[in-house]
């Protein structure tokens, strides 16, 4: 009797706990050694599922190298001393200064695979020169900052594909490679966006630099700029694995910021380290959660039904990518980036592949399509995190961020229906 | 006794960072073996994933607070201080109650990996995965802990 309702009184566990608090990976945890009991199976399934998904999955470990990465470079200022270079290349054109914060962001996302460090390190800085002396209005220096740091996670290196490289058993290489153009054609089109609303709304220019002086400027910027080109090199060639090449660019930027630029003592390092164990615990956890949650739900045969589903609609793969690029910005609007990604993707991969749609043009779309929750009001969590570091109101940066979130969803609909934008690069790698 | 408590903070942080720079210095020296010697190495896969466990479990246990996890808290943020509290309180009886449901089965399956050698380094599984079982310990003790503190009546400084 308790066995029928099993899976739904676990889901409304989950649902219950975590709505009351309870951290996602925990309260999946939770909830499926509740559904073990009631369905008499072995509760120990749950620690079994837990540990050998972690221990088997090699790649899972680039996840906190990356973030160990990112950390790193945000510590050392390593990703300051990319303004210089940033503002000669870019600083005059209309909206300079914006300009610069979108450059900055797709040299950053070279280096970090999350939006979240491109907005707490490099862009607070960009914020602050551009309210200073009120140059900018304040909506508007955040807002452009949010919407650049979402190249974070599609140029590669990327979290959010590593974690759906899991879940669908293709390759990260590929997902990785997929991301570059899309994140490129982002930043132009922001770019172009910026030129536009600079001209109607009279914002300033930076002054050109002397040309004499870029060969220096050029200079000094190659240390850290060698650092997204051995990553991308490395992945691109084949020579490092994913967690090889997250673990040597955190080598490189560490041996930067220790003995190259000397930005980073002793006690900032143990810093460094003591919060990325933290978030190697937090952000593995949710991973061990999800792989004994899915294991319950492929018991239920969850993905079978959503599966079957979709076979009655009778759903051409244009309607059947639509309709989940619209949940998905539902989703994003609600959900943290890790949950939808663990959770709920899995129940649509296979209908996915059962529709013709290639795997990795739809990680990068689903990808793509959850950065735009993260700048999407009310909730947008970029939105908040620029609110606390820069103390702008939310209130001032909401009005200002529709337009680029409007530019952003068109440009999600044209990778999703031209998926060459993403195949390209993976094809040539000999990846595809 | 908050002097005391503070060194073993102090000591549980400096455990978690060297396991995690274990980690670190595994995949490291796996890349400096196969492109610096040009002698691939077999072991350190798995040495890696083996310091990578110990880290995950050791600092979930001891170094992040349940607060700490990223979780949904458009709920939770927007009630009141009474009603978080008893959310909190909830939630908490369900995690202790799972936590203490898996402690025995965990044995088992930890006993019965006595038995099982890893791959290449052939150490008995148990040592790769006992840190879990210190983690339900530890996050059982710190819920109960937290959820005594939610029924007392310095219950605000537990929310």
């Amino acid at each position: 009797m308790l066995a029928e309702y099993a899976f739904i009184i676990m889901l409304i566990i989950l649902i219950g706990t975590t709505v009351a608090g309870m951290p996602i990976g925990i309260s999946m945890i939770v909830s499926s050694v509740f559904y073990l009991l009631m369905v008499g199976r072995d509760v120990g399934l749950a620690s079994e599922q837990v540990l050998n998904g972690i221990f088997d999955n090699f790649v899972a470990l680039a996840v906190p190298l990356f973030i160990f990465a990112a950390n790193l470079m945000n510590a050392g200022k390593i990703t300051d001393r990319l303004l210089d270079f940033a503002l000669a290349m870019v600083g005059r054109l209309p909206g300079g200064l914006a300009q610069v914060n979108i450059a900055t962001s797709l040299i950053f996302s070279g280096m970090s695979g999350s939006a979240v460090s491109d907005v707490a390190g490099v862009g607070k800085v960009l914020v602050n020169m551009m309210t200073e002396k009120n140059r900018y209005p304040a909506g508007f220096a955040g807002a452009v900052t949010a919407a650049s740091a979402v190249v974070g996670p599609i140029f590669p290196p990327s979290i959010p594909m590593v974690f759906y490289a899991l879940i669908s058993s293709t390759s990260v290489g590929a997902l990785f490679l997929g991301g570059m153009i899309p994140a490129i054609m982002i930043c132009l089109a922001l770019g172009t966006l910026v030129v536009v609303m600079a001209k109607i709304r009279g914002f300033p220019v930076e002054n050109a630099i002397p040309l004499r002086q870029f060969p220096i400027i050029i200079l000094r910027a190659l240390p850290p700029l060698f650092m997204p080109a051995l990553l991308l090199g490395g992945i691109y060639t084949g020579a490092f694995t994913p967690t090889e090449a997250a673990a040597v660019s955190a080598f490189y930027a560490l041996l930067l910021a220790v003995f190259g630029y000397r930005t980073l003592g002793w006690k900032e390092f143990l810093d460094v380290v003591i919060a990325t164990a933290r978030t190697t615990a937090v952000v593995t956890i949710i991973l061990g959660g999800a792989f004994i949650f899915n294991y319950v739900v492929t018991i239920e045969r969850l993905p079978q039904a959503v599966f079957e589903l979709f076979q009655q609609l009778d759903l051409t793969p244009a309607m059947f990518l639509l309709l989940l690029n619209v949940l998905y910005l539902l989703l994003g609007c609600v959900l943290d980036v890790s949950t939808i990604m663990l959770v709920v993707t899995p129940l649509f991969i296979p209908a996915a592949a059962a529709l013709g749609i290639d795997l990795v043009h739809l990680g990068v779309v689903l990808v793509f399509n959850m950065m735009i929750g993260l700048i999407t009001p009310p909730l947008g969590i970029l939105l908040f995190i620029i609110k606390a570091l820069n103390g702008i109101p939310l209130g001032e940066m909401i009005r200002e961020i529709w337009i680029f979130v409007a530019v952003l969803v068109a440009l999600l609909l044209l990778i999703t229906y031209v998926p060459d934008l993403v195949l390209w690069i993976p094809r040539m790698a000999g990846l595809g | 006794m908050p002097g005391l408590a503070k060194q073993l903070k102090k000591g549980a942080d400096l455990v978690g960072v060297l396991l995690f720079l274990a980690t670190f210095a595994g995949i490291i020296l796996q890349v400096f073996f196969r492109y610096v010697l040009d002698s691939p190495v077999a072991w350190s896969e798995e040495y890696t994933m083996i310091a990578y466990m110990w880290t995950v479990f050791w600092a979930a246990a001891f170094m992040v607070k349940e607060q700490d996890h990223v979780s949904f808290d458009i709920v939770y943020d927007s009630v009141s201080a009474q009603t978080r509290r008893w959310l909190a309180a909830i939630s908490l009886v369900f995690l202790i109650a799972a936590f203490v449901l898996l402690l025995a089965p965990t044995l088992d399956y930890l006993e019965f990996l006595t038995r099982r050698r890893t791959s290449v380094l052939r150490i008995p599984r148990v040592w790769v995965f006992a840190v879990f079982f210190v983690f339900l310990i530890a996050f059982a003790a710190q819920g109960g802990w937290r959820l005594r503190g939610l029924l007392s009546r310095r219950w605000p400084d537990y929310i």
